[in-house]
């Protein structure tokens, strides 16, 4: 369903006539700190991430605690691989690769409390073409302005609804997309089976984030609908709130057991490189 | 407990008719102010001989009937002078009064009006306020626009849903459960400009009953209150005009007889210019912006004879938001009545109602690809049939009957771009039509001992076309069925109302109530704020409607010889089939909006405490309300959690003060507990954002609100050469400019993300305005 998002457009009119301001409120700590679990196994040979942080109270202004000492290790039913701390908070598993159309299970022990997750990695096709070509968005209208480079992709849409994709860009082997908001998510439910045809999966300023001559790689990651329904609701709290008429807020999903926080998932990830010509 | 009640009614409407002696005669009429015609509601006429009386009818007509003889009738109404009348009665007997309003020049002096100031003692209705629209008119009001629903907000157990809001909460109910009337026709969205303003034009409006308990047997649909708004008729004797000019808003009112002492006609108009102000502004797209509102109330009445009176009127309001040629935004009421009293012997009265009204807006977006344009409505007609009959002074019965036809259309929106690349969505349309009928006496049973008990019966029925969607436990639609015509699900049931009021002696007295009210219709609202764009929507197969049983109780005392009234209540209210929305609810445009409900029940108890002063140089009122408010939906929430409207403490104090011919003073402040609110209570990063982890539901509360407002009147000295009164109302709304939140925002610092900080976000800072008012 297309959202008529002039909604929030209409009611600008209540913002003509306010103000905003920061106020100091006190409010109630929550009960105990609770596990935050982040990280991806793929069908990618490697060794897969997984951090551990703990909550904190909302004013903390603090980076999120690490969790250290922590047991983990994931599983596919057959085969099970332990995962070792290489800095606090941060565990990595062997080197291996996980195999699309598998479910794979995550066993965490901390302080003598166990948590678990589980997710399905989705197959992901290639991405067929890569390429980052000079845009202004705003010349046709007359308007020429900033341009940027636009990252487009062509590939196949797999046949069968359920899949959510999330790309990651890359310039000269560094992340240039290191929160969530900055990434680009998207549902299949109107594109089913397509061959998808030079989208725009990312843009990159000119100058301070890419140049000619610069190497940048992308990363389709079909990342499944748990994990896509859980992202909305995280930017749902975060950054598509604060107009006068929101819902009232809700705690985001999680895909863990026992109140932890957070997700860990198995995603299908299939990548691609281009170099930035003139 | 209905089936006591309902046997104990029969019993005592069976000793009602039982009690009639024999060599009776009526005294009957219509009380009227002298000066302009206009009915008087609620005037009292007081038999001294039998020391009881009886109060005209929201029409102005009153009926007594006493055995044969000489009597001394006293008729009081507030802010008029006593009238005593001796009638010697040996026949049925036509009287129609007069009363002169004070302030009205009798030779040298002004006649202090005689306070009725016992009538709350007296009367048997508890939880109910009558405000007369000179007292609200003494208020500081908001750009000096005069405004019943923020008079109402005032009260004990009424809240104002929010800043400058025209919604308020009732005992713990929601907005949509208050039923809003305008010459008995309801409507549905009382705001202008987001609620800044109500729809009602002060200038038009005679007289505003608010009913938050013990309501009466003939208002049903809805929970939690009633509020009674009846338009002016219209100066029946000569041509006046009355009007402002104010700081946003100006408006006009002229009345006068059609023919003399037969009929009269009133027409009234406002309109805004706050876009005026836009020109001002540095930002060219905010320059473009239009914003305005209008309405016109029109009314005409006629006494075909004696016996018949015809009634016409209609309300016509529209808000207009439009953003250069690019976006338009608009909402607006019509409503309509036509009304015929009949008299059809001296005991017996009628009214004949029929009513329209129509809530509408639309949204629309002029663009080649993404033009659209989104249209939504909900109408009703209403057939209503009113007998009162007043057999003798201890049994006034009132019965009835009403049927309603009602078609709502949730929602249709579609492109208009040549072609267009947006799909049309259609909410299916929905209509239905509700049944009533009522009976209730009240009965004066001893000189102290007096009660209202009645029944109302109403019924509910979803009719076709229509489409029914079923859904599985997951609240997925799994089915649907369409029913092409008649009616395919019925709802009804019984609703007692019963007070009771035990006069200890002349100065106070206690009553107690309880009411059942059903209620088919509900508001889609889920955000803390209503918005114009709200739907309603009908009780259905998949929709219970929702029930209340309201328990009050209530002491009431005057102090000083009647100059204080003093009361305090309390109330318990238990509500079934509330409906709340599940977390991330899609409401507009939602074929499925069913499936975003989750049901449960809701309580509401309160104490209130109220002191008034209607009479005198000194005027005001100080209320307090003690209050909870909860709801238990299980699927929402696992526990009791508060409404978003639970308020603990609610405090107002309002007074006026005329020092002299001159110079008036008016003064209001108000106090409230913020509503409760869920917030976070922790946070936890995760891929570089900082998401909140929040407190139980509604867990934490608003900073309280808090404001203050003054008012002063200046009322130059009459040019006696000139029939032309002319007064001057600055007021400063907020005056010492508290911020107070009308939403709070948590936000994640851009520089510094590990920063997190609570923004609020606040409407009106200390606003002054001046008012000019004049009349002639």
């Amino acid at each position: 369903m297309k959202k008529f998002t002039s909604l929030s457009f209409a009611l600008v009119l209540i913002s003509l006539a306010s103000c905003t301001e920061r106020i100091d409120l006190d409010l109630n700590d929550q009960d105990g700190r609770r596990l935050v679990v982040e990280g991806w196994f793929t069908n990618e040979e490697k060794q897969h991430e997984v951090n551990l942080t703990w909550t904190t109270s909302y004013f903390a202004n603090e980076a999120a605690p690490r969790v250290e000492g922590a047991l983990l290790n994931i599983t596919d039913g057959d085969n099970n691989w332990e995962l070792s701390e290489t800095a606090p908070g941060v565990y990595l598993t062997p080197i291996v690769a996980g195999v699309p159309n598998t479910t794979y299970t995550i066993n965490i022990e901390v302080e003598g409390e166990e948590y678990t997750a589980s997710s399905f990695l989705r197959e992901v096709a290639p991405v067929d073409s890569l390429h980052v070509r000079v845009l202004d968005p705003f010349e046709e209208f007359g308007f020429p302005g900033d341009s940027y480079y636009s990252v487009r992709i062509w590939t196949q849409e797999l046949p069968g609804t359920g899949d959510r994709y999330m790309w990651q860009t890359y310039v000269n082997n560094e992340s240039v997309r290191d929160t969530l908001r900055e990434l680009t998510f998207v549902d299949d439910e109107a594109y089913d089976g397509v061959y998808v045809e030079d989208i725009e999966v990312d843009y990159l300023d000119i100058e301070t984030e890419a140049t000619i001559g610069d190497t940048v790689l992308i990363e389709q990651y079909n990342i499944g609908e748990e994990a896509y329904d859980i992202f909305i609701g995280i930017m749902n709290e975060t950054q598509w709130n604060g107009g006068l008429f929101d819902a009232p807020p809700a705690n985001v999903e999680t895909n863990l057991s026992n109140g932890a926080l957070g997700y860990w998932g198995a995603a299908g990830i299939s990548t691609k490189s281009t170099i930035i010509a003139e | 407990m209905y089936k006591h009640s309902l046997s104990l009614l029969i019993i005592l409407l069976g000793f009602g008719f039982s009690s009639q002696a024999q060599n009776n005669y009526s005294i009957s009429g219509n009380i009227t102010d002298n000066a302009s015609g206009e009915e008087l509601i609620g005037a009292t006429i007081f038999v001294n001989e039998i020391q009881r009386g009886t109060a005209t009818n929201v029409y102005g007509f009153y009926s007594l009937t006493l055995p044969k003889g000489k009597y001394t009738l006293r008729i009081s109404y507030l802010g008029y002078e006593q009238l005593i009348k001796e009638v010697e009665l040996s026949a049925d007997l036509r009287l129609d009064l007069q009363l002169n309003s004070v302030g009205v020049q009798v030779g040298e002096a002004v006649i202090e009006a005689e306070k009725e100031a016992t009538k709350n003692i007296e009367s048997t209705e508890m939880s109910t306020v009558n405000m007369q629209m000179d007292a609200i008119k003494k208020i500081p009001a908001f750009m000096g626009e005069v405004d019943v629903i923020k008079a109402i907000q005032l009260l004990p157990g009424v809240q104002a849903a929010g800043e400058g809001s025209s919604g308020f909460y009732v005992r713990g109910g929601a907005v949509d459960q208050n039923l809003i009337l305008l010459d008995e026709s309801p409507v549905y969205n009382a705001s202008h400009l987001l609620g800044f303003f109500s729809v009602f034009n002060s200038d038009a409006i005679k007289d505003v009953q608010l009913y938050k308990g013990g309501i009466p047997a003939r208002y049903g649909g809805r929970l939690s209150s009633v509020l009674d708004i009846r338009m002016k008729d219209g100066n029946n004797k000569e041509w006046h005009g009355q009007g402002g000019i104010g700081t946003i808003s100006s408006r006009l009112t002229l009345e006068g007889p059609i023919k003399k002492d037969r009929g009269s006609l009133l027409i009234a108009g406002r309109r805004t210019y706050a876009d005026a102000f836009l020109i001002f502004s540095k930002d060219e797209a905010v320059k473009n912006t239009q914003l305005y509102f209008y309405d016109l109330n029109l009314k005409a009445n006629y006494k075909l004879g004696d016996d018949d009176r015809v009634y016409l009127s209609g309300y016509f309001g529209r808000d207009k938001f439009g953003f250069g040629d690019i976006f338009g935004f608009g909402w607006g009421n019509t409503t309509g009545t036509a009304r015929w009293n009949h008299i059809y012997n001296n005991k017996l009265f009628s009214n004949l109602t029929l009513t329209y009204s129509d809530y509408d807006y639309f949204l629309e977006q002029d663009d080649e690809d993404f033009g659209f344009l989104w249209e939504s409505e909900i109408k009703d007609v209403t057939a209503k049939l009113d007998y009162n009959y007043f057999v003798n002074p201890s049994h006034t019965f009132q019965f009835g009957v009403s049927g309603t036809y009602r078609k709502l259309d949730p929602g249709f929106a579609r492109g208009t771009g040549e072609p267009s690349l947006l799909q049309e969505i259609r909410v299916p349309l929905n209509n239905s039509v509700d049944y009533a009928a009522y009976i209730s006496n009240e009965h004066k049973i001893t000189d102290q001992l007096s009660a209202i008990y009645g029944i109302r019966y109403s019924l509910f029925q979803n009719v076709g076309p229509g489409t029914v969607f079923q859904y599985d436990s997951e609240y997925n639609v799994v089915d649907s069925t369409v029913h092409s015509s008649g009616p395919y699900q019925t709802y009804g049931g019984f609703e007692p109302r019963i007070g009771v009021n035990y006069r200890i002696n002349g100065f106070s007295s206690v009553k107690a109530s309880y009411n059942r009210t059903y209620q088919y219709l509900q508001l889609a609202t889920n955000s803390t704020s209503s918005s114009p764009l709200d739907v309603w929507f009908s009780a259905s197969p998949n929709i219970k409607p929702q029930i209340a049983d309201q328990y009050a109780i209530g002491y009431f005392r005057n102090f000083f010889n009647n100059k204080l009234e003093a009361s305090v209540e309390a109330y318990y209210k238990d509500m079934q089939n509330t409906i709340d929305f599940r977390d991330h609810a899609q409401l507009l445009l939602n074929t499925y909006l069913e499936g975003e409900l989750r049901t449960g029940s809701s309580r509401a108890y309160g104490l209130e405490f109220m002191v008034r002063k209607q009479a005198g140089r000194l005027t005001g009122l100080a209320s307090y309300t003690l209050a909870r408010s909860e709801r238990f939906i299980p699927e929402i929430y696992g526990d009791w959690y508060p409404s978003n409207y639970d308020r603990t403490h609610d405090a107002s104090v309002v007074v006026s003060y005329e020092l002299n011919e001159k110079w008036s003073f008016g003064m209001n402040w108000v106090y409230s507990t913020g509503n409760a609110v869920t917030m976070p209570t922790g946070r936890f990063e995760y891929l570089g954002m900082v998401v909140p982890v929040y407190s139980d539901r509604n867990g934490e509360r608003m900073p309280s609100y808090h404001r203050l407002d003054f008012s002063a009147t200046l009322t130059p000295r009459k040019n006696a050469t000139r029939n032309w009164d002319g007064e001057w109302v600055f007021s400063i709304y907020n005056a010492y400019n508290r911020h107070n939140a009308y939403s709070i925002n948590f936000v994640q610092d851009e520089q510094n993300p590990q920063l997190t900080y609570a923004e609020q976000t606040y409407l009106l800072p200390v606003i002054p305005a001046v008012t000019y008012n004049f009349k002639f």
